[in-house]
């Protein structure tokens, strides 16, 4: 194995556990953004909390609610995580009775010492029609507590199973939701006063909602709108502390107002690291922590701790700027640029600056693929403003990543700097000057 | 360390050997899970897989090839007995769950695949976005997606997240010799009556071929038309006649002077009873080609299709002019001709056509209908005969033939001719129909009430079998059944009330109360 071998599988794309050493703090070049304090400062404060979590794929959500569980976990805090997959939801259509029962199986799972008995009640007076539904005969008396906790996977399994069974098991669910929430609610205030020792608040962070993919309907709003606005009262209605992620496209919309309305709070998002700053200059600091990211996951290497970032590992230092800089601030997208350097590289450090452009190409290719024709005139426009529209044009391009958010005092957006040198940009600035 | 200032802000070039041995190089260190995406066409795919196989031969290498649409991945991959052994899995066929959720909705053309609607999403992608951390936990495998670039267009979009996680997206371009041999096998292999003798999912892979291929960036303009026009024939063959018409128009575009493009988007747009653009597009081809003897002819039929008889003539003389042996264009003729009235030119035109093929049957049966229009019915008889010797299951002919007969009087030929439509089509109700008739006329009341029943079971609701029905009871005296019939036919078609009034048939119960106000007398 070679040692770039091991460089190469250093950097891999997901996200990182808590108290990862390849961590790397960037709140600073983040405008400040820190996890713990924005989402972990209401929870001390209050008995009940619901919060949003959103920010571009790939830019550290998940690797930032992880460190926000431990930091929690290290209080006086019970922390159920949990992202949601395929196996909660149907992704299809997911609604948000579905994600209040995979909160439920969740919470079920996670709080063995409480008593299951008001949601477990709940489930047993609508059993025969859940069973007629599944065309199962199982009796829930004769199942243990804990095999009755398996049924609620199976409810929610078969949710994304079949879109007969799906469809019936929500007519059965819906009306009851909030006899749903009512049971959930008074299980988890029992839970509430079994939690371990020196626990005494609960805190459900639901990960992953945000892959929901987006559907849009005929009168101009999405299945997001539908879930976590229209639903909203359902999803904030849990006696405890819960943190859900949110697609960074519904935050930046006009729903923005709607969303901090209704959850009395903004959502949080995550911002990328600064690369250039709003008028367009080089942001030094910024670029600065991505070299550390590159660094902190190169020291992670045997034999390649010792070796000059600058120019042992990189050919030149120029190019290492280059690799950060094109990332824009971007965590995955720099993990990726420097797993693909590495392969067009020969077998032998240093990385080459000819490398590197294979890598751009091929990055820059993909987003240059997402573009339709007429984004590009769009695309110019942020970058000259460096602020967006409320509608769908512009959120699409968000959740594509061709434009990304920043933050100083306030929040900013900019084109992704892959696509600064893409002949169709070029056109389009050149035409809007 | 001498370096040269490098210009970021040109693009490279892509490199097929280098994109060849970055993969290698990532696979070769890529520990567990990985997702790599290579765009290529199956043929590509195929080469590429050869060559990773001798080029990595210490890695355990597999393929799963879909060969149907799926809406969950994950499963498939869990159902392969040697899933623990696998390091790198080659994936083929993805495309197939895009296209079937495409149907004919979005991929008639590229252009317009690339509109990707946000308003669903294909189930298999769905499932990806929200099961990658399944797929990472769960298996140690390298996948490799080989898959056409409107698939990799779909993933990006549509399933991002599982997307995201990448460690590359590589290029394969065919080089153009390749690019070149393989249009032409595509080309060759194919035909029109070819492509109709496929089923629907021979021809949708046809055309998931063809695109692929178009989509090579070292395709010439002149493959590209040959290209689409052959994609054209396949939605053609599969009766999607917009999707054919979209690419008859691709390969127009790049080649406006191929007058078989415009012939054939002709008879698309015929096909979806747009005839007028239909005659504009034979036109366009006749221009091009003045002795383009098809587009004549089936200019021909367009025009007689909007009742422009004389036009459409006119046309057929054309077509007939520069093939004179052309004997669709004189049946044709001889129909219009007949449609005008002028029979005797009619009979004219299909002698032409039945001298240059004897075995016509179509040209003899119509013939024979004009010859019985002239009331020339034992000449018509002889014409159907042929029709029928030709072809003995020609139940149009036999029913005809019983219809001249019986004009003849010779009513039990007549039966027998009946008989023989239906003994060849047993729900042929106007047999059924006109066979009473002629039962009753030879007073076989309860016969012909039998054949009727047979009529009006088949169809209900045709006003002239229960009207006949009344006719034979009235005939025979049974008053209230005949007005319950009668008042059946007028209740669907008021037609027969009129003719009730003067009908023969019905004097005998004229008197009649009930016929009276069923009449409105």
């Amino acid at each position: 194995m070679s040692i770039l071998d091991d460089i190469y599988n250093a950097f891999d794309p997901s996200p990182l556990p808590a108290d990862s050493p390849l961590y790397v703090d960037c709140k600073a070049v983040r405008g400040g953004a820190d996890v713990l304090v924005e989402l972990g400062k209401k929870i001390p404060r209050s008995h009940q909390s619901c919060q949003l979590y959103s920010g571009h794929r790939g830019g550290g959500k998940s690797t930032e609610l992880k460190r926000l569980q431990k930091d929690l976990d290290q209080k006086d805090c019970f922390v159920i995580y949990f992202s949601a997959e395929d196996e909660d939801i149907n992704p299809e259509d997911v609604e948000y009775a579905d994600i209040l029962l995979a909160c439920t199986r969740h919470l079920l799972e996670g709080l063995k010492a409480a008593d299951p008995q008001p949601v477990l009640s709940w489930l047993k007076e609508r059993w025969k029609t859940i069973n007629d539904i599944l065309q199962t005969e199982i009796s829930l008396d004769k199942l243990s507590a804990e095999a009755q906790i398996q049924q609620f996977a199976k409810i929610t399994a078969s949710i994304r199973a079949q879109p007969n069974q799906r469809y019936q098991i929500r007519q059965l669910i819906d009306p009851h939701t909030e006899t749903l929430v009512k049971a959930l609610n008074q299980f988890i205030a029992d839970a509430k006063t079994k939690l371990p020792a020196g626990k005494t608040k609960l805190v459900v962070i639901a990960d992953g909602l945000e892959k929901i993919t987006l559907i849009s309907r005929d009168n101009g709003r999405s299945n997001h709108d539908e879930i976590f606005v229209d639903r909203a009262e359902q999803l904030k209605s849990l006696e405890c502390h819960i943190i859900y992620t949110v697609p960074i496209s519904l935050v930046l919309s006009n729903r923005s107002s709607d969303l901090m309305e209704i959850y009395n709070c903004a959502p949080h998002v995550l911002p990328m690291i600064t690369i250039r700053t709003r008028d367009d200059q080089p942001y030094p600091d910024g670029v600065e922590k991505l070299r550390e990211i590159v660094r902190s996951r190169l020291q992670s290497v045997p034999n390649a701790e010792a070796l000059s970032l600058e120019t042992g590992v990189f050919d030149d230092p120029a190019t290492l700027e280059q690799l950060c800089c094109i990332s824009g601030g971007h965590v995955r997208n720099l993990i990726l640029l420097m797993q693909l350097a590495i392969d067009y590289n020969e077998d032998t450090l240093p990385i080459r600056a000819t490398a590197l452009q294979q890598a751009i190409r091929q990055l820059r290719k993909t987003y240059r693929n997402t573009v339709d024709a007429d984004q590009w005139a769009l695309l110019a426009t942020v970058f000259r403003t460096k602020r967006i529209e409320n509608n769908a044009q512009y959120r699409s391009l968000l959740f594509t990543r061709c434009l990304l958010e920043y933050y100083d005092e306030e929040v900013w957006h900019d084109v992704h700097p892959i696509l600064k040198d893409v002949p169709e940009f070029k056109d389009a600035v050149a035409v809007g000057a | 360390m001498t370096s040269n200032p490098v210009d970021w802000t040109e693009d490279v070039a892509p490199d097929p050997e280098l994109e060849y041995r970055a993969l290698l190089r990532s696979l070769r260190r890529t520990r567990g899970f990985g997702l790599f995406f290579v765009q290529c066409s199956p043929a590509e795919g195929e080469r590429l897989m050869q060559k990773v196989r001798s080029d990595l031969p210490q890695k355990t290498i597999d393929v799963l090839k879909l060969e149907r649409a799926i809406s969950n991945l994950y499963d498939e991959v869990a159902a392969l007995p040697n899933k623990d052994d696998i390091e790198i899995l080659f994936i083929q066929g993805l495309e197939l769950s895009l296209y079937e959720y495409e149907q004919d909705k979005l991929w008639t053309d590229s252009a317009e695949r690339y509109n990707y609607s946000e308003g669903s999403v294909p189930k298999l992608l769905a499932h990806l976005n929200l099961s990658r951390e399944r797929f990472r936990s769960h298996f140690n495998i390298s996948f490799v997606f080989l898959v056409p670039l409107f698939a990799l267009k779909y993933l990006m979009r549509r399933a991002p997240d599982f997307f995201d996680w990448r460690s590359g997206v590589l290029e394969f371009i065919g080089d153009p010799d390749r690019v070149e041999q393989e249009s032409t096998r595509i080309l060759l292999e194919g035909d029109y009556n070819g492509y109709c003798t496929l089923s629907q999912p021979e021809r949708n892979q046809k055309i998931l071929e063809i695109q692929a291929i178009l989509e090579e960036p070292s395709q010439t303009p002149k493959q590209k038309s040959q290209l689409s026009f052959e994609q054209a024939l396949l939605f053609h063959a599969s009766n999607q006649y917009e999707a054919a018409i979209t690419n008859y128009d691709q390969a127009i575009a790049i080649k406006p002077d191929d007058h078989y493009a415009w012939n054939n988007r002709g008879l698309a747009l015929s096909a979806l009873g747009r005839n007028e653009e239909a005659i504009a597009s034979y036109d366009q081809a006749i221009t091009i080609k003045p002795d383009d003897h098809e587009a004549w002819y089936y200019r021909g039929v367009a025009l007689s299709a909007l009742g422009r008889k004389e036009e459409a003539i006119a046309s057929y003389d054309q077509a007939i002019a520069i093939k004179p042996d052309y004997h669709e264009a004189w049946c044709n003729r001889g129909n219009a001709l007949s449609n005008l009235g002028r029979k005797e030119d009619a009979i004219a035109s299909y002698d032409q056509a039945i001298t240059i093929k004897p075995d016509l049957h179509l040209a003899w049966y119509n013939r024979g209908i004009a010859l019985s229009n002239l009331g020339r019915k034992e000449d018509a008889i002889a014409s159907y005969d042929q029709a029928i010797t030709i072809k003995p299951d020609f139940h149009l002919a036999w029913n005809n033939r019983g219809i001249a007969l019986s004009n003849l009087g010779r009513n039990e030929d007549a039966i027998a001719s009946y008989d023989q439509a239906i003994t060849i089509k047993p729900d042929f109700h106007e047999a059924w129909n006109n066979r009473g008739t002629v039962l009753n006329d030879l007073g076989r009341n309860e016969e012909a009430i039998a054949s009727y029943d047979q009529a009006i079971k088949i169809k209900p609701d045709d006003p002239g079998a229960w009207y006949n029905k009344a006719c034979c009871y009235a005939l025979w005296s049974r008053v209230e059944t005949a007005i319950e019939n009668l008042e059946r036919a007028i209740e669907l078609n008021l037609r027969y009330r009129e003719k009730a009034k003067t009908d023969a048939d019905f004097d005998g119960i004229r008197q009649d109360e009930r016929f009276r106000a069923l009449v409105g007398e």
